[in-house]
């Protein structure tokens, strides 16, 4: 039988990207694949049936929890999972905890991992791995022909939950203590408000360096009033006129918003490779050749100030 | 005093390059700049009084640059980590050629380096190093401290901040939020151009494979992104752009 493991994010154990990951790897594998998801949050009865009703096999928990997960003992107790428990895929949806997590795994075991890979299939039987390169311009395909398990970081969002089977029989749990002490103290932990956390926003207005401070604030106030999320080019972070999480793009964080609009931005890849993911994209830019042009649905084509006066105007 | 090392890379300047279509390598242009996040490390080891600071960077001849610009601060030492042996490594190969470097010219207090290269982009190769040294990893530092032998670091990630320490020796990965690196000093520039750069062949590290074979992973092809498929549908009328603007924001705002 074949076997695949999930890595959840540690804040949803049964969150919709840990669920979608289930499905996919079924697709992929053939149904009588034995899947396993590894959990370091916490778990409770609703989540193991959740999991199993979208597919998981067999749940493994690390219990007590592991407040940081990058301080070496995560990896330490996956590693101990692997070698009695030996797959031949594992998948991690690509969070900022996760993308550290699984190199730190991969390089215990001495295999190779792919990171934030856009699409999964089968070729000759092994994983084929492709991921978005050079800022976004070129697509690579890549393999890990001689390495088990064959390791990909995925971007969050790219595989959904499908139905769920409630006839499905209730997934084993195993738990495991963690295999290393921990070495890393949390003294403290602030999570970001929904609209401050930008990569899970449904709807970004972002600012770029066609915006002054005041511009900034005006944006910032129609986002209030909306409930929509504040974003930033690169520029517009490095000048002060926003705070860096909300930086867009290749140095900063990947959007999937339903909907997002650029004020003032001119759409330079490395900006454009963080909003591949979102919905209807659409920029308002007096420049005729901006990049931009081609890379949304809806071009303004005008300066930005008097189209944000305007909406000030009308929405706060 | 705590001994530093700060883990910096040579980018391509532009995104304009590409993959050699038959090896699925990297080829470079003559335009490059520091990793930016990079930039940022090594700006954070000077802002730590009391310290040693060692700079490596691994990469063909021209990485060197990289070194000279680095040589404009105050750092001890300049490692250039070049041979064709180390050609074709992927992020693994990487992380087992740097901690060999690492453990060669350490033990170090603290390792520092970019949260990710804004080429390849993977992130990986620090926390592969923090795995290989058995250390652990404090990710997305934006700023840090040192007292005794503790590091406490601010850290930003896409949703949470948060404060942690830990004991030395760690590694710690360092993101765009970071303070910038200030511009060099006329006597730094100066400095730099009797700064010593020691080249690391691979006999140096006793490292007898070569990147290639080590590597994991293969890249087999490579293609053009596809268009983003967007509709690509323009309006020049202020008045009519107000109006969809609106429509959408208040439809937004009445489902949140």
């Amino acid at each position: 039988m074949r076997s695949i493991m999930i890595v959840s994010p540690p804040y949803a154990s049964a969150g919709e990207d840990t669920l979608g990951f289930i499905h996919f790897a079924k697709a992929l594998y053939g149904q009588d694949t034995c899947c396993s998801v590894l959990i370091f949050g916490s778990l409770s009865n609703g989540q193991v049936s959740l999991l199993s009703m979208h597919g998981a096999d067999r749940i493994f928990h690390v219990t007590p929890q592991i407040s940081v997960l990058s301080d070496g003992a995560a990896a330490k107790t996956a590693v101990r999972i692997l070698r009695e428990y030996p797959q031949e895929t594992v998948l991690f949806p690509a969070t900022d905890e996760l993308r550290v997590l699984a190199p730190q795994i991969a390089a215990l075991l001495g295999t190779g991992l792919t990171a934030d890979c856009s699409t999964l299939a089968l070729e000759q039987d092994l994983l084929l791995q492709t991921r978005p390169a050079f800022g976004g311009s070129l697509m690579a395909s890549i393999l890990c022909p001689e390495h088990l398990p064959q390791m990909a970081t995925v971007h969050p969002g790219t595989f959904l939950p499908k139905e769920s089977d409630p006839a499905r029989p209730a997934a084993s749990v195993l738990t495991f203590a963690p295999a290393a002490e921990s070495r890393v103290l949390c003294i403290n932990r602030t999570a970001f408000t929904l609209a401050e956390d930008i990569s899970r926003a449904e709807t970004v207005l972002c600012g770029g360096m066609g915006l002054t401070a005041e511009d900034f604030r005006m944006l910032e106030e129609i986002c209030s009033a909306t409930g929509a999320s504040l974003g930033a080019t690169r520029a517009a972070v490095n000048n002060s006129l926003a705070p860096y999480r909300c930086q867009i793009g290749q140095t900063g964080v990947s959007i999937r918003a339903k909907t997002y609009i650029a004020f003032g931005v001119s759409g330079a890849v490395q900006h454009l490779a963080g909003i591949g993911n979102c919905g209807t994209v659409i920029a308002i830019n007096p420049d005729a050749s901006a990049p931009f042009r081609d890379h949304c649905d809806l071009y303004l084509q005008m300066p930005a100030q008097p189209l944000l006066e305007a909406l000030h105007r009308q929405l706060c | 005093m705590t001994k530093i090392a700060v883990l910096m890379k040579q980018v391509p300047a532009t995104s304009t390059l590409g993959l050699d279509p038959v090896t699925g390598n990297l080829i470079r242009t003559s335009d490059t700049l520091i990793n930016p996040p990079d930039e940022r490390a090594l700006s954070m080891a000077l802002s730590i009084s009391g310290s040693e600071i060692s700079v490596f960077t691994m990469g063909p001849s021209q990485a060197s640059d990289l070194l000279r610009t680095a040589a404009c601060y105050p750092v001890h030492h300049l490692y250039h980590l070049c041979d064709s042996a180390f050609a074709g490594s992927d992020t693994y190969a990487t992380a087992v050629i740097l901690t060999a470097a690492l453990r060669q010219f350490g033990p170090f207090d603290l390792i520092l380096c970019g949260n990710r290269a804004v080429d390849g982009e993977t992130g990986q190769v620090g926390p592969e190093i923090s795995s290989l040294l058995d250390l652990p990893f404090l990710p997305y530092a934006v700023s840090l401290s040192i007292q005794g032998g503790t590091v406490q670091a601010c850290t930003q990630n896409s949703h949470e901040e948060a404060v942690f320490t830990c004991g030395m020796p760690c590694v710690v990965s360092v993101s765009m939020g970071a303070p910038a690196l200030r511009p060099p000093s006329i006597l730094g520039m100066r400095r730099a151009k009797n700064a010593v750069i020691e080249t690391v062949s691979a006999e140096r590290l006793s490292f007898g494979q070569n990147g290639r074979d080590l590597s994991p992973t293969r890249v087999i092809r490579t293609r053009p992104m596809e268009s983003t498929g967007r509709k690509r549908e323009r309006i020049t009328d202020p008045d009519e752009a107000i109006l969809r603007l609106t429509a959408l924001l208040e439809k937004e705002a009445s489902h949140a």
